[in-house]
Protein backbone atom coordinates (compact mmCIF):
# COMPACT_ATOMS: atom_id res chain seq x y z
CA UNK A 1 0.00 0.00 0.00
CA UNK A 2 2.95 2.56 0.47
CA UNK A 3 4.99 3.20 -2.70
CA UNK A 4 7.38 0.97 -1.38
CA UNK A 5 5.68 -2.17 -2.52
CA UNK A 6 5.94 -0.59 -6.13
CA UNK A 7 9.01 0.96 -6.08
CA UNK A 8 10.94 -2.97 -4.52
CA UNK A 9 9.18 -4.41 -7.64
CA UNK A 10 10.44 -2.17 -10.46
CA UNK A 11 13.38 -2.06 -8.92
CA UNK A 12 13.49 -5.98 -8.66
CA UNK A 13 12.36 -5.86 -12.71
CA UNK A 14 15.06 -3.48 -13.27
CA UNK A 15 18.25 -5.36 -11.20
CA UNK A 16 17.22 -8.56 -12.83
CA UNK A 17 17.50 -7.39 -16.32
CA UNK A 18 20.69 -5.43 -16.04
CA UNK A 19 22.23 -8.39 -14.32
CA UNK A 20 21.09 -10.75 -17.34
CA UNK A 21 22.38 -7.87 -19.87
CA UNK A 22 25.34 -7.38 -18.30
CA UNK A 23 26.29 -10.93 -17.86
CA UNK A 24 26.08 -11.69 -21.59
CA UNK A 25 27.53 -8.82 -22.62
CA UNK A 26 30.56 -9.71 -20.46
CA UNK A 27 30.78 -13.28 -22.18
CA UNK A 28 30.23 -11.93 -25.82
CA UNK A 29 33.23 -9.57 -24.79
CA UNK A 30 35.61 -12.27 -23.57
CA UNK A 31 34.50 -14.27 -26.40
CA UNK A 32 35.54 -11.71 -29.09
CA UNK A 33 38.34 -10.44 -27.91
CA UNK A 34 39.82 -13.97 -27.40
CA UNK A 35 39.13 -14.74 -31.20
CA UNK A 36 37.23 -17.53 -30.08
CA UNK A 37 34.66 -19.54 -32.75
CA UNK A 38 31.08 -18.12 -31.13
CA UNK A 39 29.11 -21.36 -32.44
CA UNK A 40 30.52 -24.13 -30.42
CA UNK A 41 29.89 -22.19 -26.61
CA UNK A 42 26.38 -22.98 -25.48
CA UNK A 43 26.62 -20.25 -23.08
CA UNK A 44 27.60 -18.34 -25.24
CA UNK A 45 25.16 -18.70 -27.64
CA UNK A 46 22.58 -18.32 -24.88
CA UNK A 47 24.30 -14.83 -24.37
CA UNK A 48 24.14 -13.62 -27.86
CA UNK A 49 20.39 -14.87 -28.02
CA UNK A 50 19.45 -12.52 -24.93
CA UNK A 51 21.14 -9.69 -26.77
CA UNK A 52 19.20 -10.09 -30.01
CA UNK A 53 16.01 -10.56 -27.94
CA UNK A 54 16.93 -7.37 -26.32
CA UNK A 55 17.58 -5.43 -29.31
CA UNK A 56 14.75 -6.68 -31.24
CA UNK A 57 12.42 -5.59 -27.98
CA UNK A 58 13.84 -1.88 -28.31
CA UNK A 59 13.34 -1.74 -31.53
CA UNK A 60 10.18 -2.50 -31.55
CA UNK A 61 9.32 -0.35 -28.31
CA UNK A 62 11.09 2.53 -30.35
CA UNK A 63 8.94 1.98 -32.92
CA UNK A 64 6.20 5.07 -32.90
CA UNK A 65 3.83 3.74 -35.78
CA UNK A 66 3.78 0.20 -34.20
CA UNK A 67 0.69 0.54 -32.14
CA UNK A 68 0.06 -2.25 -29.23
CA UNK A 69 3.52 -2.70 -27.73
CA UNK A 70 2.80 -5.45 -25.10
CA UNK A 71 6.29 -5.85 -24.63
CA UNK A 72 6.81 -6.73 -21.35
CA UNK A 73 10.88 -7.58 -21.41
CA UNK A 74 12.17 -4.07 -21.06
CA UNK A 75 11.66 -2.75 -17.66
CA UNK A 76 9.58 0.62 -17.96
CA UNK A 77 12.07 2.79 -16.24
CA UNK A 78 15.17 1.43 -18.06
CA UNK A 79 13.48 1.78 -21.61
CA UNK A 80 13.05 5.77 -20.61
CA UNK A 81 16.27 6.16 -19.49
CA UNK A 82 17.40 4.95 -22.77
CA UNK A 83 15.43 7.11 -24.51
CA UNK A 84 16.41 9.98 -22.62
CA UNK A 85 19.79 9.30 -23.26
CA UNK A 86 19.20 9.44 -26.72
CA UNK A 87 16.52 12.43 -26.29
CA UNK A 88 17.31 14.14 -30.17
CA UNK A 89 19.14 11.56 -32.07
CA UNK A 90 16.37 8.60 -31.81
CA UNK A 91 16.58 7.87 -35.64
CA UNK A 92 20.71 7.49 -35.01
CA UNK A 93 20.03 5.25 -32.26
CA UNK A 94 17.96 3.08 -33.80
CA UNK A 95 19.85 2.73 -36.43
CA UNK A 96 22.80 1.65 -34.81
CA UNK A 97 20.53 -1.08 -32.58
CA UNK A 98 19.38 -2.14 -36.14
CA UNK A 99 23.31 -1.98 -37.26
CA UNK A 100 24.51 -4.29 -33.95
CA UNK A 101 21.31 -6.79 -34.28
CA UNK A 102 22.24 -7.32 -37.92
CA UNK A 103 25.71 -8.15 -36.75
CA UNK A 104 24.93 -10.94 -34.14
CA UNK A 105 22.42 -12.43 -36.48
CA UNK A 106 24.61 -12.71 -39.52
CA UNK A 107 27.38 -13.73 -37.16
CA UNK A 108 29.95 -11.88 -38.16
CA UNK A 109 32.71 -11.07 -35.89
CA UNK A 110 31.85 -8.03 -33.47
CA UNK A 111 33.63 -4.77 -33.28
CA UNK A 112 34.65 -2.70 -30.32
CA UNK A 113 32.41 0.01 -31.26
CA UNK A 114 29.80 -2.47 -31.58
CA UNK A 115 30.59 -3.84 -27.96
CA UNK A 116 31.00 -0.10 -26.40
CA UNK A 117 27.50 0.07 -27.71
CA UNK A 118 25.88 -3.17 -25.51
CA UNK A 119 27.85 -1.61 -22.53
CA UNK A 120 26.26 1.62 -22.87
CA UNK A 121 23.07 -0.13 -23.20
CA UNK A 122 24.42 -2.50 -19.97
CA UNK A 123 25.38 1.00 -18.41
CA UNK A 124 21.77 2.77 -18.71
CA UNK A 125 19.84 -0.56 -17.08
CA UNK A 126 22.14 -0.59 -13.97
CA UNK A 127 21.93 3.32 -13.57
CA UNK A 128 18.32 2.77 -13.30
CA UNK A 129 18.48 -0.26 -10.94
CA UNK A 130 20.58 1.95 -9.12
CA UNK A 131 18.50 4.90 -9.17
CA UNK A 132 15.57 3.01 -8.07
CA UNK A 133 17.33 0.61 -5.14
CA UNK A 134 18.68 4.25 -3.68
CA UNK A 135 15.03 5.51 -3.63
CA UNK A 136 13.99 2.49 -1.34
CA UNK A 137 16.70 3.46 0.92
CA UNK A 138 15.30 7.67 0.54
CA UNK A 139 19.19 8.65 -0.08
CA UNK B 1 48.81 -2.71 -4.12
CA UNK B 2 45.37 -4.27 -4.68
CA UNK B 3 43.14 -2.52 -8.11
CA UNK B 4 39.90 -0.56 -6.98
CA UNK B 5 37.84 -3.37 -8.34
CA UNK B 6 40.14 -5.67 -5.94
CA UNK B 7 39.26 -3.45 -2.91
CA UNK B 8 35.33 -3.51 -3.66
CA UNK B 9 35.46 -7.10 -4.34
CA UNK B 10 37.10 -8.16 -0.91
CA UNK B 11 34.88 -5.63 1.41
CA UNK B 12 31.89 -6.81 -0.22
CA UNK B 13 32.63 -10.60 -0.07
CA UNK B 14 33.31 -9.87 4.07
CA UNK B 15 30.07 -8.42 4.29
CA UNK B 16 28.10 -11.04 2.64
CA UNK B 17 30.14 -13.58 4.80
CA UNK B 18 29.38 -11.91 7.75
CA UNK B 19 25.44 -11.47 6.83
CA UNK B 20 25.56 -15.15 6.58
CA UNK B 21 27.38 -15.96 9.80
CA UNK B 22 24.64 -13.49 11.53
CA UNK B 23 21.57 -15.47 9.38
CA UNK B 24 22.99 -18.87 10.52
CA UNK B 25 23.12 -17.71 14.54
CA UNK B 26 19.43 -16.82 14.16
CA UNK B 27 18.71 -20.39 13.60
CA UNK B 28 18.82 -21.04 17.54
CA UNK B 29 16.38 -17.71 18.55
CA UNK B 30 13.89 -18.11 15.23
CA UNK B 31 10.56 -19.99 15.52
CA UNK B 32 10.19 -23.38 13.99
CA UNK B 33 7.63 -21.82 10.91
CA UNK B 34 10.21 -19.21 10.03
CA UNK B 35 13.25 -21.59 10.13
CA UNK B 36 13.24 -22.70 6.12
CA UNK B 37 12.96 -18.57 5.13
CA UNK B 38 16.05 -18.00 7.52
CA UNK B 39 18.02 -20.83 5.75
CA UNK B 40 17.46 -19.31 2.90
CA UNK B 41 18.14 -15.78 2.97
CA UNK B 42 21.46 -17.51 4.66
CA UNK B 43 21.71 -19.58 1.37
CA UNK B 44 21.71 -16.61 -0.45
CA UNK B 45 23.79 -14.55 1.61
CA UNK B 46 26.73 -17.36 1.18
CA UNK B 47 25.80 -17.31 -2.42
CA UNK B 48 26.68 -13.84 -3.11
CA UNK B 49 29.83 -14.43 -0.69
CA UNK B 50 31.05 -17.46 -2.96
CA UNK B 51 30.22 -15.17 -6.36
CA UNK B 52 32.56 -12.54 -5.16
CA UNK B 53 34.98 -15.15 -4.53
CA UNK B 54 34.41 -16.35 -8.00
CA UNK B 55 35.01 -12.37 -9.71
CA UNK B 56 38.02 -12.16 -7.26
CA UNK B 57 39.32 -15.31 -9.07
CA UNK B 58 38.79 -13.78 -12.59
CA UNK B 59 41.64 -13.59 -14.05
CA UNK B 60 40.29 -10.72 -16.22
CA UNK B 61 39.07 -8.72 -13.81
CA UNK B 62 41.50 -6.08 -13.76
CA UNK B 63 41.17 -6.00 -17.57
CA UNK B 64 40.38 -2.37 -18.42
CA UNK B 65 37.53 -3.67 -21.25
CA UNK B 66 36.15 -5.79 -18.70
CA UNK B 67 35.89 -3.15 -15.74
CA UNK B 68 32.66 -1.92 -16.08
CA UNK B 69 31.16 -4.68 -16.25
CA UNK B 70 32.75 -5.84 -13.56
CA UNK B 71 32.34 -3.03 -11.47
CA UNK B 72 28.33 -3.42 -12.44
CA UNK B 73 28.80 -7.04 -11.05
CA UNK B 74 29.54 -5.68 -7.82
CA UNK B 75 27.08 -3.36 -7.77
CA UNK B 76 24.43 -5.58 -8.58
CA UNK B 77 26.10 -7.95 -5.60
CA UNK B 78 26.25 -4.99 -3.52
CA UNK B 79 22.44 -3.92 -3.61
CA UNK B 80 21.61 -7.50 -3.11
CA UNK B 81 23.98 -7.89 0.44
CA UNK B 82 22.47 -4.12 1.56
CA UNK B 83 19.15 -5.66 1.18
CA UNK B 84 20.02 -8.49 2.82
CA UNK B 85 21.39 -7.07 6.22
CA UNK B 86 18.32 -3.61 6.48
CA UNK B 87 15.67 -6.77 5.49
CA UNK B 88 15.56 -10.17 6.54
CA UNK B 89 18.71 -10.54 8.13
CA UNK B 90 17.03 -7.33 10.99
CA UNK B 91 13.47 -9.47 10.55
CA UNK B 92 14.97 -12.23 11.59
CA UNK B 93 17.21 -10.68 14.75
CA UNK B 94 14.21 -9.06 15.93
CA UNK B 95 11.26 -11.83 15.33
CA UNK B 96 8.83 -11.34 18.33
CA UNK B 97 5.49 -12.26 19.18
CA UNK B 98 3.88 -10.02 16.93
CA UNK B 99 5.69 -11.11 14.28
CA UNK B 100 4.75 -14.98 15.05
CA UNK B 101 1.12 -13.76 14.70
CA UNK B 102 1.41 -11.88 11.64
CA UNK B 103 3.33 -14.59 9.79
CA UNK B 104 0.96 -17.13 11.05
CA UNK B 105 -2.53 -15.16 10.04
CA UNK B 106 -0.60 -14.60 6.40
CA UNK B 107 0.02 -18.73 6.25
CA UNK B 108 -3.51 -18.85 7.00
CA UNK B 109 -4.60 -16.67 4.46
CA UNK B 110 -2.73 -18.15 1.79
CA UNK B 111 -3.84 -21.73 2.30
CA UNK B 112 -7.32 -20.35 2.78
CA UNK B 113 -7.05 -18.78 -0.99
CA UNK B 114 -5.25 -21.39 -2.51
CA UNK B 115 -2.09 -18.59 -2.88
CA UNK B 116 0.73 -20.93 -5.00
CA UNK B 117 3.78 -20.17 -3.49
CA UNK B 118 5.17 -20.95 -0.15
CA UNK B 119 3.96 -18.17 2.10
CA UNK B 120 5.59 -14.55 3.07
CA UNK B 121 7.01 -13.68 6.00
CA UNK B 122 5.58 -11.06 7.85
CA UNK B 123 7.08 -8.48 10.65
CA UNK B 124 5.27 -5.49 12.43
CA UNK B 125 8.50 -3.34 11.72
CA UNK B 126 7.11 -1.07 9.24
CA UNK B 127 7.26 2.83 9.43
CA UNK B 128 5.86 2.81 5.62
CA UNK B 129 2.51 1.42 6.84
CA UNK B 130 1.84 -1.92 4.98
CA UNK B 131 4.74 -2.62 2.23
CA UNK B 132 5.89 -5.73 0.52
CA UNK B 133 9.39 -6.74 -0.58
CA UNK B 134 7.98 -9.14 -2.96
CA UNK B 135 11.41 -10.98 -4.10
CA UNK B 136 12.56 -11.59 -0.66
CA UNK B 137 9.17 -12.63 0.13
CA UNK B 138 8.97 -10.13 2.74
CA UNK B 139 5.64 -8.40 3.98
CA UNK B 140 5.77 -5.46 6.47
CA UNK B 141 3.03 -3.76 8.42
CA UNK B 142 2.94 -1.00 11.37
CA UNK B 143 3.78 -2.17 14.72
CA UNK B 144 0.42 -2.17 16.21
CA UNK B 145 -1.64 -4.52 13.16
CA UNK B 146 -1.30 -7.64 15.04
CA UNK B 147 -3.65 -6.27 17.44
CA UNK B 148 -6.51 -5.19 15.09
CA UNK B 149 -8.76 -6.53 12.31
CA UNK B 150 -9.81 -3.38 10.28
CA UNK B 151 -6.67 -2.49 8.21
CA UNK B 152 -5.83 -6.45 7.99
CA UNK B 153 -7.22 -6.95 4.63
CA UNK B 154 -4.28 -4.30 3.20
CA UNK B 155 -2.28 -8.02 3.57
CA UNK B 156 -4.04 -9.22 0.61
CA UNK B 157 -3.04 -6.39 -1.25
CA UNK B 158 0.67 -7.04 -0.12
CA UNK B 159 0.39 -10.72 -1.23
CA UNK B 160 -1.18 -9.28 -4.63
CA UNK B 161 2.00 -7.27 -5.16
CA UNK B 162 3.56 -10.77 -4.58
CA UNK B 163 1.92 -12.61 -7.06
CA UNK B 164 2.13 -10.23 -9.71
CA UNK B 165 5.82 -10.48 -8.99
CA UNK B 166 6.36 -14.14 -8.91
CA UNK B 167 3.60 -14.45 -12.20
CA UNK B 168 4.54 -10.86 -13.39
CA UNK B 169 4.56 -12.42 -17.00
CA UNK B 170 1.27 -13.66 -16.22
CA UNK B 171 -0.34 -10.83 -15.29
CA UNK B 172 1.67 -8.03 -17.28
CA UNK B 173 1.67 -8.91 -20.61
CA UNK B 174 -2.27 -8.88 -20.91
CA UNK B 175 -2.59 -5.86 -19.21
CA UNK B 176 0.27 -3.98 -21.11
CA UNK B 177 -2.15 -5.36 -23.99
CA UNK B 178 -5.45 -3.34 -22.60
CA UNK B 179 -3.27 -0.07 -21.19
CA UNK B 180 -1.71 -0.05 -25.43
CA UNK B 181 -4.91 -0.47 -26.68
CA UNK B 182 -6.80 1.87 -24.70
CA UNK B 183 -3.79 4.77 -25.10
CA UNK B 184 -3.28 4.20 -28.78
CA UNK B 185 -7.33 4.41 -28.94
CA UNK B 186 -7.54 8.05 -27.70
CA UNK B 187 -4.00 9.16 -28.96
CA UNK B 188 -5.50 8.45 -32.37
CA UNK B 189 -9.11 10.10 -31.12
CA UNK B 190 -6.39 12.95 -29.62
CA UNK B 191 -4.90 13.60 -32.77
CA UNK B 192 -8.00 13.22 -35.16
CA UNK B 193 -9.60 16.22 -32.57
CA UNK B 194 -6.13 18.32 -33.41
CA UNK B 195 -4.83 18.43 -29.29
CA UNK B 196 -2.35 20.41 -29.03
CA UNK B 197 1.43 18.95 -28.69
CA UNK B 198 1.19 19.62 -24.59
CA UNK B 199 -2.44 17.66 -24.12
CA UNK B 200 -0.52 14.79 -26.30
CA UNK B 201 2.25 14.47 -23.86
CA UNK B 202 0.03 14.90 -20.76
CA UNK B 203 -1.71 11.69 -22.39
CA UNK B 204 1.82 9.73 -22.93
CA UNK B 205 2.46 10.34 -19.52
CA UNK B 206 -0.26 8.69 -18.13
CA UNK B 207 0.62 5.66 -20.53
CA UNK B 208 3.71 5.82 -18.80
CA UNK B 209 2.58 5.95 -15.19
CA UNK B 210 0.21 2.78 -16.03
CA UNK B 211 2.60 1.15 -17.59
CA UNK B 212 5.51 1.58 -14.57
CA UNK B 213 3.72 1.16 -12.07
CA UNK B 214 0.00 1.95 -11.95
CA UNK B 215 -0.58 -0.97 -13.12
CA UNK B 216 1.01 -2.68 -10.04
CA UNK B 217 -1.23 -0.49 -7.71
CA UNK B 218 -4.64 -1.31 -9.24
CA UNK B 219 -3.13 -4.69 -9.98
CA UNK B 220 -3.01 -5.73 -6.13
CA UNK B 221 -5.73 -4.03 -5.27
CA UNK B 222 -8.15 -6.54 -8.00
CA UNK B 223 -6.10 -9.29 -6.46
CA UNK B 224 -7.06 -8.50 -2.75
CA UNK B 225 -10.41 -8.11 -3.98
CA UNK B 226 -10.78 -11.26 -5.65
CA UNK B 227 -9.42 -12.47 -2.42
CA UNK B 228 -10.65 -10.77 0.78
CA UNK B 229 -14.17 -9.14 -0.97
CA UNK B 230 -15.94 -6.22 0.41
CA UNK B 231 -13.69 -5.83 3.38
CA UNK B 232 -10.95 -4.90 1.27
CA UNK B 233 -13.10 -2.08 -0.28
CA UNK B 234 -14.26 -1.10 3.65
CA UNK B 235 -10.56 -1.27 4.20
CA UNK B 236 -9.96 0.96 1.36
CA UNK B 237 -12.24 3.84 2.30
CA UNK B 238 -10.26 3.71 5.76
CA UNK B 239 -6.79 3.39 4.58
CA UNK B 240 -7.57 6.51 1.88
CA UNK B 241 -8.91 8.91 4.46
CA UNK B 242 -6.13 7.74 7.15
CA UNK B 243 -3.01 7.96 4.76
CA UNK B 244 -3.94 11.37 3.47
CA UNK B 245 -3.44 12.79 -0.12
CA UNK B 246 -6.27 13.93 -2.15
CA UNK B 247 -9.06 11.24 -3.03
CA UNK B 248 -8.38 12.41 -6.69
CA UNK B 249 -5.07 13.02 -7.30
CA UNK B 250 -2.43 10.21 -8.06
CA UNK B 251 1.21 10.23 -8.09
CA UNK B 252 4.07 8.68 -9.47
CA UNK B 253 3.66 5.64 -7.84
CA UNK B 254 0.30 5.21 -6.87
CA UNK B 255 -3.20 6.32 -9.22
CA UNK B 256 -5.59 8.35 -7.30
CA UNK B 257 -7.85 6.40 -4.37
CA UNK B 258 -11.00 7.36 -6.56
CA UNK B 259 -10.12 5.41 -9.59
CA UNK B 260 -8.83 2.65 -7.35
CA UNK B 261 -11.89 2.73 -5.05
CA UNK B 262 -13.97 2.21 -9.11
CA UNK B 263 -11.59 -0.62 -9.75
CA UNK B 264 -12.32 -1.99 -6.51
CA UNK B 265 -16.22 -1.85 -7.07
CA UNK B 266 -15.93 -3.40 -10.32
CA UNK B 267 -13.97 -5.99 -9.28
CA UNK B 268 -16.55 -6.68 -6.20
CA UNK B 269 -19.20 -6.68 -9.04
CA UNK B 270 -17.35 -9.09 -10.89
CA UNK B 271 -17.02 -11.92 -8.27
CA UNK B 272 -21.25 -11.15 -7.53
CA UNK B 273 -20.90 -8.72 -4.78
CA UNK B 274 -23.08 -6.41 -5.80
CA UNK B 275 -24.76 -5.48 -2.32
CA UNK B 276 -22.06 -4.45 -1.34
CA UNK B 277 -20.52 -3.24 -3.82
CA UNK B 278 -23.10 -0.61 -3.76
CA UNK B 279 -23.16 -0.20 -0.30
CA UNK B 280 -19.41 0.79 -0.21
CA UNK B 281 -19.75 2.91 -3.49
CA UNK B 282 -22.44 5.04 -1.93
CA UNK B 283 -20.04 5.14 1.58
CA UNK B 284 -17.26 6.39 -1.00
CA UNK B 285 -19.45 9.00 -2.48
CA UNK B 286 -20.01 10.02 1.28
CA UNK B 287 -16.80 11.04 1.57
CA UNK B 288 -15.99 12.43 -1.85
CA UNK B 289 -18.55 14.75 -0.31
CA UNK B 290 -17.08 15.05 3.03
CA UNK B 291 -13.75 15.92 1.77
CA UNK B 292 -15.19 18.31 -0.28
CA UNK B 293 -12.77 17.56 -3.52
CA UNK B 294 -13.89 17.20 -6.98
CA UNK B 295 -12.33 15.35 -9.78
CA UNK B 296 -9.83 17.44 -11.51
CA UNK B 297 -10.04 18.09 -15.22
CA UNK B 298 -9.14 15.27 -17.70
CA UNK B 299 -9.53 12.93 -14.13
CA UNK B 300 -11.37 10.41 -16.98
CA UNK B 301 -8.11 10.91 -19.46
CA UNK B 302 -5.91 9.21 -16.92
CA UNK B 303 -8.06 6.86 -15.47
CA UNK B 304 -10.53 5.78 -18.11
CA UNK B 305 -13.33 3.76 -16.98
CA UNK B 306 -13.33 1.25 -19.79
CA UNK B 307 -9.76 0.27 -19.23
CA UNK B 308 -10.23 -0.33 -15.65
CA UNK B 309 -13.49 -2.62 -16.79
CA UNK B 310 -10.90 -4.21 -18.78
CA UNK B 311 -7.90 -4.62 -16.28
CA UNK B 312 -10.29 -6.31 -13.73
CA UNK B 313 -11.42 -8.60 -16.61
CA UNK B 314 -7.75 -9.45 -17.10
CA UNK B 315 -6.81 -9.78 -13.01
CA UNK B 316 -10.13 -11.75 -12.90
CA UNK B 317 -8.94 -14.34 -15.31
CA UNK B 318 -5.37 -14.90 -14.31
CA UNK B 319 -6.84 -15.47 -10.39
CA UNK B 320 -8.96 -18.40 -11.76
CA UNK B 321 -5.89 -19.35 -14.26
CA UNK B 322 -3.76 -19.82 -10.68
CA UNK B 323 -6.81 -21.72 -9.09
CA UNK B 324 -7.47 -19.21 -6.60
CA UNK B 325 -9.99 -18.68 -4.00
CA UNK B 326 -12.32 -16.02 -5.55
CA UNK B 327 -14.20 -14.63 -1.94
CA UNK B 328 -17.93 -15.60 -2.37
CA UNK B 329 -21.04 -13.93 -0.50
CA UNK B 330 -21.32 -17.37 1.22
CA UNK B 331 -18.33 -17.25 2.62
CA UNK B 332 -19.40 -15.60 5.41
CA UNK B 333 -20.66 -18.18 7.09
CA UNK B 334 -16.89 -19.80 7.40
CA UNK B 335 -14.74 -19.82 9.77
CA UNK B 336 -11.38 -18.57 7.36
CA UNK B 337 -9.57 -15.10 8.01
CA UNK B 338 -11.96 -13.81 5.30
CA UNK B 339 -14.83 -14.60 6.66
CA UNK B 340 -13.83 -12.93 10.04
CA UNK B 341 -12.75 -9.88 8.62
CA UNK B 342 -16.06 -9.58 6.40
CA UNK B 343 -17.99 -9.99 9.90
CA UNK B 344 -15.23 -7.77 11.28
CA UNK B 345 -15.94 -4.75 9.40
CA UNK B 346 -20.09 -5.58 9.44
CA UNK B 347 -20.12 -5.21 13.21
CA UNK B 348 -17.65 -2.05 12.71
CA UNK B 349 -20.21 -0.60 10.68
CA UNK B 350 -23.42 -1.50 13.07
CA UNK B 351 -21.69 -0.67 16.11
CA UNK B 352 -18.27 0.88 16.29
CA UNK B 353 -18.75 2.20 19.73
CA UNK B 354 -18.27 -1.58 20.98
CA UNK B 355 -15.86 -3.21 18.21
CA UNK B 356 -12.69 -3.02 20.07
CA UNK B 357 -14.32 -5.80 22.33
CA UNK B 358 -14.92 -7.50 19.15
CA UNK B 359 -12.13 -7.09 18.04
CA UNK B 360 -10.06 -8.37 20.92
CA UNK B 361 -12.41 -11.65 21.35
CA UNK B 362 -12.19 -12.54 17.68
CA UNK B 363 -8.07 -12.40 17.85
CA UNK B 364 -8.24 -14.39 20.66
CA UNK B 365 -10.09 -17.08 18.64
CA UNK B 366 -7.73 -16.57 15.64
CA UNK B 367 -4.27 -16.57 17.16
Amino acid sequence: MSEMSSLSHEYVSSSEFSRSLNAAVLLVKKHFTRGQPRTEDAELRGALERLRGTLSALIQRLDESAEGQADASIPEDVFERIVEDHRGSVPHFEQDLRHVLEVLERGEAIQRSELEFLDALCGAADASASATFRKLWRR
Amino acid sequence: MASLLEELFHDLGRRATEIAEELRKCASSVPSEVEAYRAQMESRASRASALTATILGDPDLNAPLFAQNFYRDFRDIARLVQALEHLPLLVLRRFDPRDLVMTRLLARICSETGYPFTPPICSSLSSQYFWTMPDMDLIFVPSLEPDRLLGLPDIYHELGHVLLFREERRFKIPILAEIERHFDRLRRDAVHANWPPESLDELEGYRYQWRASWWLEFGADLVATYLAGPSFGWCNIRTSTCLGGELHVGNESHPADDARATAIAMMLDKINATQESADIRQRWSELVQLSGETRPHRFELAYPEELLSALCDCVFDCCNQLGLRQWAVADATEKTIGAELDRAWTEFRQRPESFVGYEQQVLKRLV
